[in-house]
């Protein structure tokens, strides 16, 4: 089955792949900052793992994009979950991940980092949840300085997401 | 009625009271038609947006008109999203190391500019270059960069570039022409060397220099020729003059308290003028980015006395970059240079063999005594700087003046040539046309330039030339010499080539490509080793050979890497070289007076096309020149007097007639130009450039004599005929509105908040309707510092090669239809005869309460979180309401298809920005993909963007550094800081538009002793119904 590809690296003669996921020539799309956001593979192109010949599982219309842009916290997941597929979000880690604030409570109005807070006594986070009819708590309301691993995946303020700049130049 | 009359009936109308420009400042104009406001002015301006903008002329009913709205919405393509053309993925199949897909990658490397080396830093895009901007460790321009180079990346993708060896106009291969030099090459080994003859134009190359002396000792017999049309013989005379010996002068800027020019542009005509700029505006910028935060500490600063700037004085012929930001000014012939600086250098104690000469007329004594005790009680940090064409007793003086002024070691230093091999062009290329006459050259190699169209029509080139055996030339495009020869062969682009060049002080670049070359060009280090007989070293063998000599073995290697990596060779600046003065004048003939129907005629080189080198540029070609904003075209400059004087208006045609040559040109009257002279610009009238360049402009170098060099005189007489030349000055008319802010650096000491009033303070504090919006995170904003742009529109040629802007031609631009994102508006201030000259880059100005945004039907400009005003291409439908509402005229629409263009110019854009097609508005983005580039990474890395990680193009290319962008909420930055300062204003700041680009008001410092120049504390020119109903045309 590979046999094309062994071909290609022996003649020199590269593949031409038919391109699945094409977006128009006038929109900007950056993988790496997804990637490193946490948007997995799986939310976009779909179930690869599953499909013996490639097709779009989203349309890939704008509209499917704001919808993520717009309420990013529910599409995303922790960084080393991006690759899994059949992901089952663990409600423990995804109510906690991905909080976005008008501050940050680890970085001063000056650009300087504050030193996060080690308070032993502080209680566990998101306790509440935990209980089975617990509603959806604001994620933005919930500090990231309670949730250390999740710091990193902090968004900026929700509107530059979308900024007709972010993807159109 | 012509201008002159129209002006002189505004000049004698009484002035009225009611004025309505603020006090202390006097009317700023663009032109002349819109000073003398010529009806046929008021309908050029009334008309600037196309016809049936203002009314409606038909008796169209609503019906009608929606049924033929209806009709082209169906056409206008809303169809939908259609499926988009499939497109394929190609990966590499061993790929190379560094390259990853949509991230660039940056090469330093060096380009030729007259044959010295400007570093430049290029941006690769999958192994394509697509950007060239400066290299900050090279010495010639310290990470800025001037048009040229930023029009270089076009000069590459030419699709008029010769693609093959051509052989007596048939095809052949780069194996044949080696084949019959081989042949000749046995030849000249068996007659050592006899008629060959080597043609280049200046090489400061050490390899190549190295390999012609190599050549030239195996071939005793063989000749070396150099010819450069805009070239420093009369700068290495005067050397030689003052010195006895040939030297390169340097000045330092960046010491100078006190400069005197002497009909010399150092801003824009030297090999080191990047870096002059930029020295220059070290000791020129009033506000220091490390300023005090606070608006009140910023003022406290202005009025302690700390701030000092230099004081320019510039005594020139006609309109340069240099005399435009001078103090002082005043217009002088150029041979009347001469004597002001006989009379400069007496009063200074230098002797000079004529004493007590008159004066010129026009200068006054007063004035020179000012100058001079201004230049004295400043020795040590003075300067003065000859004009490179004036002839060698200027450079002379100069050389004794600056010994005078104890400049030398401070703000002069002399270094050994540059050049491998100073030589007289003119007399290098005369003998060598005497040689071809006699019959005397067999095979003859022409490396680079174009002999045929740039030598002096008395010399007779074209026609020597073709009796030459053997002609072999190795260019670019197959031009006018290349035509003439039996081999072109097509030359490799310095983007293209290995090779080496040193810079004006010295300083060795390894050039390293940065493609393979398109077309498969060789370079001349190629060549000349095949005629040594050599095998089949390419150039990147020979550098690299030259240079593991140079350094010995030991650790050539990583030398060779540092050396590519840094774009620089350390140490290899020339050290100052200590030189005797040893000058005596001797007396000057009287020059011979002017004829009537005569005019002193100064030949210069362009500003965009340089000797011609550049008129298949089509960038430079629409690059409006910085002074004239004239396009695509030269021109017989002049002063009013002087066109007066012959009965010609602008456009007119007149016949320049040197002794039995004569060329026509079309005429434009420049202010301040001075009378009695007329300066033209070579570089055009070519008949083989290209499909840009060919039959632009009329040919100055017909006139162009070996005998009169590049300063002489001419009888003029007009031609009778019209040649309608276009200019933007006009274009996007700002209503006369005062807009640029000046004042004296005394009265910003004194007064630091009165410089700036009312609205136009930034920001202002009028109400709006409008909810205040907060700007959490990044806040972009720009502040231009007008106190040193000099004009030199480098930003507008980096916008263009950054954000993919098309070019429109001459029709186009004619119509206002000019794409430049980013104009330089130039404005003159005070007398016809000698006005003050002021620039402002004009951009986006990305108003926090934009008019555009909001009359946009289908909300296409937008305004981002970030500050930024949107531009979203594909959803614009084309209604131009936004540029209507803009009172900035800084949106720009195509009109046609301006981008459909040659395949190879589609590997030249920029692969960031979207290419826009018809029917689109278009505007600056403050290059926001640059900002995007920047917040991701950020991001990525979980910090704030840093203080200046986003460098728009404009700002990067600035050899000033007058602009700077970053965030405003960022407080440490420096765009923050400048901002606080009392000169900052809004342009139009009244209109409560909130711009977040401001402006610095310009501040000069003129010698309180002398009068004030003639822009300050006139008068206002005319009524005050210029200000507020301007009309015209040309």
């Amino acid at each position: 089955m590979l046999e094309p590809v062994r071909e290609s690296f022996r003649t020199g003669k590269p593949l031409e792949w038919t391109r699945v996921h094409d977006l128009p020539d006038f929109v900007y799309f950056d993988h790496s900052i997804h990637v490193a956001k946490g948007v997995a593979c799986e939310s976009c192109h779909g179930r690869v793992d599953k499909m013996p010949l490639m097709h779009k599982a989203f349309s890939l219309h704008m509209e499917w994009c704001l919808d993520c842009h717009r309420n990013p916290e529910k599409h995303i997941r922790p960084r080393e979950d991006v690759f899994t597929f059949g992901y089952v979000a663990d409600h423990k880690q995804d109510l906690g991940a991905h909080v976005f604030g008008q501050e940050r409570a680890d970085v001063a109005t000056d650009g300087n980092a504050i030193p996060p807070k080690t308070d032993d006594k502080s209680p566990e986070p998101h306790a509440d949840v935990h209980k089975a009819d617990a509603p959806h708590p604001h994620h933005y309301l919930l500090p990231t300085h309670d949730v250390p691993e999740m710091k990193r995946l902090t968004l900026p303020v929700p509107n530059q997401l979308m900024n007709c700049s972010t993807c159109h130049r | 009625m012509t201008n002159a009359d129209h002006l002189r009936e505004r000049e004698e109308a009484p002035v009225s009271d009611a004025a309505v420009v603020p006090q202390g400042t006097a009317t700023q104009w663009r032109s002349l038609d819109q000073l003398a406001d010529t009806p046929e002015f008021r309908e050029f301006l009334h008309r600037e947006f196309p016809q049936q903008a203002s009314e409606w002329l038909e008796n169209l009913d609503r019906r009608d008109f929606l049924r033929l709205m209806g009709a082209s919405f169906a056409l206008a393509g809303m169809t939908g999203c259609l499926e988009q053309p499939p497109e394929k993925i190609v990966p590499y199949v061993r790929g190379p190391e560094e390259i990853v897909p949509g991230k660039p990658l940056f090469y330093a490397t060096a380009m030729p500019q007259r044959g010295y080396g400007f570093g430049i830093l290029v941006e690769s895009h999958m192994g394509r270059p697509t950007r060239i901007d400066g290299n900050d460790k090279h010495p010639a321009n310290l990470g800025s960069s001037n048009a040229y180079a930023q029009a270089a990346i076009l000069g590459m993708y030419d699709p008029d570039r010769t693609r093959t060896v051509i052989h007596r106009g048939n095809i052949s291969t780069w194996d044949r022409l080696f084949g019959a030099l081989a042949t000749e090459v046995e030849d000249l080994k068996a007659t050592k060397g006899r008629g060959l003859r080597i043609l280049t134009e200046t090489v400061t190359s050490p390899t190549l220099a190295a390999q012609l002396s190599a050549l030239l000792e195996e071939f005793p017999e063989a000749k070396w020729h150099q010819y450069e049309p805009v070239n420093r013989q009369n700068a290495y005379s005067g050397a030689e003059l003052a010195f006895g010996e040939i030297v390169d002068t340097i000045y330092h800027f960046d010491k100078a308290d006190v400069i005197l020019t002497l009909d010399g542009d150092f801003l824009s005509d030297y090999p080191a003028s990047v870096r002059y700029s930029r020295d220059f505006s070290n000791r020129r910028r009033v506000v220091q980015a490390e300023s005090p935060q606070s608006g009140d500490e910023a003022q406290a600063a202005a009025r302690s006395g700390e701030v000092s700037m230099c004081r320019l004085y510039a005594v020139e012929s006609a309109p340069t970059l240099a005399g435009a930001i001078a103090d002082h000014r005043i217009p002088l012939r150029p041979s009347q240079i001469e004597t002001l600086a006989r009379a400069v250098a007496e009063r200074l104690g230098v002797k000079v063999a004529t004493s007590g000469t008159d004066l010129p007329k026009g200068v006054s004594a007063e004035w020179l005594d000012a100058v001079v005790n201004d230049l004295k009680s400043h020795a040590g940090a003075a300067v003065v700087v000859p004009g490179e064409q004036q002839p060698p007793v200027v450079h002379a003086l100069a050389h004794a003046i600056n010994a005078a002024l104890d400049a030398v070691g401070n703000t002069v230093t002399y270094i050994a040539p540059v050049e491998a091999r100073p030589t007289n062009s003119i007399e290098s290329l005369r003998e060598l046309v005497d040689e071809m006459n006699a019959g005397e050259v067999g095979l003859l190699v022409i490396l680079g330039g174009n002999p045929v169209y740039t030598a002096p029509a008395d010399l007779k080139f074209g026609e020597a030339l073709l009796k030459a055996r053997m002609r072999v030339h190795l260019s670019d495009y197959q031009d006018e010499t290349s035509f003439l020869c039996d081999w072109h062969a097509p030359a490799a682009h310095f983007l293209e080539s290995w090779g080496d060049l040193r810079a004006f002080d010295g300083t060795v670049t390894i050039m390293q490509p940065m493609i393979a070359p398109l077309y498969r060009g060789r370079t001349a280090y190629e060549l000349i080793d095949r005629l040594r007989g050599g095998g089949n070293s390419s150039a990147y063998e020979l550098i690299q050979e030259y240079w593991t000599k140079q350094w010995g073995d030991a650790d050539a290697a990583s030398r060779w890497n540092r050396a590519l990596h840094d774009g620089v060779v350390a140490d290899t600046a020339f050290p100052p070289k200590t030189v005797q003065l040893s000058w005596e004048d001797k007396p000057a003939a009287a020059p011979p007076a002017v004829g009537s129907s005569e005019v002193e005629v100064s030949i210069r080189p362009d500003p965009s096309v340089w000797d011609g080198r550049y008129a298949n540029n089509a960038w430079l070609q629409e690059l409006p020149r910085p002074l004239t904003k004239l396009v695509w075209d030269n021109a017989v400059h002049m002063s009013l007097a002087t066109a007066e004087r012959f009965g010609v208006q602008n456009s007119d045609v007149v016949e320049l007639r040197v002794g039995d040559r004569s060329v026509k040109g079309p005429v434009w009257i420049t202010p301040g130009h001075a009378d009695g002279c007329v300066t033209v610009t070579l570089g055009y009238g070519r008949t083989r450039a290209g499909e840009v360049g060919t039959q632009v402009g009329f040919n100055v170098y017909q006139i162009l004599t070996a005998e009169h060099g590049s300063l002489t005189r001419a009888e003029v007489a007009p031609a009778g005929a019209r040649q309608k030349l276009v200019t933007t000055q006009d274009h996007w008319s700002m209503e006369g509105r005062e807009l640029v802010s000046t004042t004296t650096l005394k009265e910003f000491q004194s007064a630091p908040d009165s410089v700036v009033e009312g609205p136009r303070k930034h920001p202002n504090e009028l109400p709006t309707l409008y909810p205040e919006y907060e700007y959490d995170g990044n806040a972009w904003g720009m502040v231009i510092d007008q106190s040193v742009c000099i004009g030199c529109s480098a930003c507008v040629v980096a916008c263009q090669s950054e954000n993919n802007i098309p070019v429109v031609g001459r029709t186009q631009v004619g119509l206002g239809r000019e794409m430049h994102w980013l104009r330089i508006d130039r404005y003159y201030q005070g007398e016809i005869d000698n006005p003050e000259t002021l620039f402002q880059p004009v951009l986006c100005q990305h108003c926090e309460k934009a008019p555009c945004e909001l009359v946009c039907p289908v909300a296409a400009t937008t305004h981002s979180s970030e500050g930024l005003n949107e531009m979203t291409y594909n959803r614009c439908v084309g209604t131009r309401y936004c540029s209507n509402n803009c009172p900035y005229k800084v949106r720009r629409f195509n009109y046609l298809d301006y981008q459909n263009d040659a395949p190879s110019l589609e590997l030249m854009r920029n692969p960031d920005v979207t290419v826009r097609s018809r029917g689109v508005m278009e505007k600056c983005t403050y290059c926001v993909q640059r900002i995007s580039a920047a917040r991701i990474e950020a991001k990525k890395e979980d910090r704030p963007v840093r203080d200046g990680e986003v460098v728009t193009a404009c700002q990067a290319a600035c050899p000033t550094q007058a602009i700077v962008f970053g965030n405003l909420n960022d407080q440490q930055s420096r765009v923050r800081k400048l901002k606080n300062s009392p000169l900052n204003y809004s342009l139009l700041g009244e209109l409560n538009t909130q711009p977040r680009t401001t402006y610095l008001a310009r501040v000069s410092h003129p010698n309180e002793t002398l009068a004030p120049p003639s822009g300050q504390d006139l008068p206002q020119l005319g009524e005050p119904d210029i200000l507020t109903n301007l009309g015209g045309g040309q």
